[in-house]
């Protein structure tokens, strides 16, 4: 079932002796502004680790490679198209329930049931009088249809189209926004390092490295949009357990050390459109001055740090008592229990360590 | 008159050049076709229907910043789009492309925060827009979309929604200006007793309207003056609107 009920996040995670996110521009150092000291990530290294995990899991994927080759669009295109047309059963299933595709459909290509073979036929005879456009319409239904049905990035994030007679935009019904570290981060001093290349030769590298950075994302989750692109149910709680469980997969040598630390999540009534907007804004982080004010204080561990979620807990109560939520949902990592998130608001515990279904 | 008005805000902003090529660079304000777009999604509008339903001739915006701003550069790999076959990555190299970011001047702390105010001719969008944006409500409703600064992951959020008076003057006279001020209104800048501090100015060529193909328009483009702390600018105007705060306000036009 399609989403039907707009939502809004709050995904954190600590980065310990790591590099959450390079700028390729800067050595790949890791992205800060540096007047602030605040660390910043961007939204495509969440949706890239989404994409690697839900693809190691067997889903298919658009920003993708096919049997790990790099292919244009148009022969992911056909690739799905073929497997969608060589199953009788499914494109049954697809024009029941979309009427205007099956009217389409029937008007260009006939009632033969044998889908592919009428496809690939009509293509080619229109190919050879050069006449393809006269099959946009279906393509552009069937197309953009199966595409949807079949790649579950496109569903969640959204992408841009272009095949043969189809030029479409979608924009994502989930909206990730740049993280950015609730507090000042310093950079690891000593970034250079040794690879010895053989046994005669050595190089001097450069491995930049953050010691500590509590990071926040804020993101929505847009009944209209899912409309669009047929993000369903099933597709969020997939995207939920992806965030978490895909930035903990990412082990390469630059992301080792970071830990999803919690996600809260606010699910409103299908009737209410309504958003709170940056729920980071309702966050406060102090750092542990201890009992010396005056002493600097150097974060290195979430136990230098104090996240009071106070401001959150408050206004999801007035939201409740105005009747516009209908559940929070949350999960925290077992680390982050030691009474270092303060006041956070009550909420449905959901596994997001739970293993997913793999794919097909 | 009545105006609306309401605040956009929101951590990180990306309002592209429409002229910028290799690096993707950013106005510091939303152009008023920007602020369209927005109320146009909030309203539930699709994409490229309501260029006519907020042109200049049926609707004004003004716009001010009230927090002071700064830009950040950050390097992105897209992908380089040449033809239909390159939406996949399957291109070897990704298109390092130089983005340009607003971010507030204390990005931990901080906000940016734009006001913005609006005069519809149609009653019924000024009611519904009412209805979207409440005076007492910290977030926003959407019929559509879900706000963003620009870009669709630069979220955002709005508030503050309020009916307000206003009264249009036309007489070329020296006022404190609280919006952005469209160079061809504006007679002189006066500089005679500037607060250290007060200004930091610029002149930007924003988007104002576009037709339905996404063309700009021959009056579609407006130079802009912009005060980056957020505050008033002192200026010999030949027409502003005076609003009943007794602040005074531009349209872009």
């Amino acid at each position: 079932m399609i989403i039907n009920r707009n939502s809004e996040f709050l995904f954190g995670f600590q980065a310990t002796m790591t590099n959450p996110n390079g700028d390729p521009d800067q050595e790949n150092k890791p992205r800060m502004d540096y007047d602030t000291s605040t660390l910043l990530v961007s939204d495509a290294r969440r949706k890239r680790d989404c994409r690697d995990f839900l693809k190691n899991k067997g889903y298919q994927i658009f920003v993708d490679t096919l049997a790990d080759k790099k292919v244009p669009m148009d022969t992911m295109f056909e690739y799905v198209r073929d497997s969608w047309l060589g199953d009788k059963k499914r494109m049954e299933q697809l024009f029941a329930e979309n009427q205007s595709l099956k009217q389409a459909w029937e008007e260009m290509l006939g009632r033969d049931e044998n889908y592919k073979e009428a496809y690939l036929n009509k293509l080619e005879e229109l190919k050879s009088s050069k006449k393809t456009k006269e099959l946009a319409t279906v393509n552009n239904l069937f197309l953009t249809e199966i595409i949807k049905r079949s790649l579950i990035d496109i569903r969640l994030f959204g992408s841009a189209m272009a095949v043969e007679g189809v030029t479409r935009t979608y924009t994502g019904p989930v909206q990730i926004s740049w993280g950015y570290s609730l507090h000042p981060v310093e950079l690891v001093r000593s970034s250079t390092i040794t690879s010895i290349m053989n046994e005669d030769s050595s190089t001097f590298g450069k491995k930049y490295k953050v010691y500590y950075a509590l990071v926040a994302h804020y993101g929505t989750m847009n009944k209209y949009s899912a409309k669009l692109t047929g993000m369903t149910e099933e597709d969020r709680d997939l995207f939920r357990h992806a965030l978490v469980q895909g930035l903990m997969t990412n082990q390469t040598d630059s992301k080792q050390g970071q830990e999803p630390l919690f996600y809260l999540e606010i699910v409103y009534k299908p009737e209410y459109d309504v958003y709170l907007g940056d729920l980071r804004r309702f966050v406060d982080v102090k750092e542990n001055k201890e009992d010396d004010a005056s002493r600097e204080v150097t974060i290195r561990s979430l136990n230098d740090l104090t996240v009071d979620f106070h401001g959150l807990n408050q206004v999801i109560t007035d939201l409740k008592d105005k009747g516009y939520i209908e559940k929070v949902i949350g999960w925290i990592h077992p680390v982050a229990q030691e009474g270092r998130l303060l006041n956070i608001p009550a909420f449905d515990p959901v596994d997001l360590w739970e293993p997913i279904q793999r794919g097909e | 008159m009545k105006i609306f008005s309401f605040h956009l805000r929101g951590k990180m902003a990306h309002f592209r050049k429409y002229y910028s090529n290799s690096s993707a660079l950013s106005y510091f304000i939303p152009p008023r076709t920007t602020v369209a777009g927005i109320l146009a999604g909030l309203l539930g509008r699709e994409r490229d229907t309501y260029y006519h339903e907020f042109s200049l001739e049926k609707c004004q915006i003004a716009l001010a910043t009230r927090a002071p701003i700064k830009k950040c550069m950050q390097k992105l790999n897209l992908l380089m789009i040449k033809g239909d076959r390159d939406f996949n990555g399957s291109a070897e190299y990704p298109s390092q492309t130089a983005t340009e970011f607003i971010i507030p001047h204390n990005l931990q702390k901080g906000y940016i925060d734009y006001q913005i105010w609006v005069v519809h001719e149609d009653d019924k969008v000024m009611t519904k827009l009412e209805n979207l944006i409440k005076k007492d409500f910290v977030g926003y409703f959407s019929k559509g979309i879900s706000v963003a600064l620009g870009t669709a992951y630069n979220l955002g959020w709005l508030e503050k929604g309020r009916l307000i008076e206003g009264k249009e003057i036309k007489a070329t006279t020296v006022v404190n200006i609280n919006s952005v001020i469209p160079q061809k209104k504006c007679v002189e800048i006066v500089v005679d007793e500037v607060a250290d501090g007060q200004y930091r100015l610029i002149k930007e060529e924003v988007p104002l309207e576009f037709d339905k193909d996404r063309k700009i328009t021959p009056h579609g483009l407006g130079n802009m003056i912009i005060n980056l702390t957020g505050q008033p600018v002192k200026v010999n105007i030949d027409s502003f609107v005076c609003l009943e705060n007794g602040e005074n306000i531009t349209w872009m036009e």
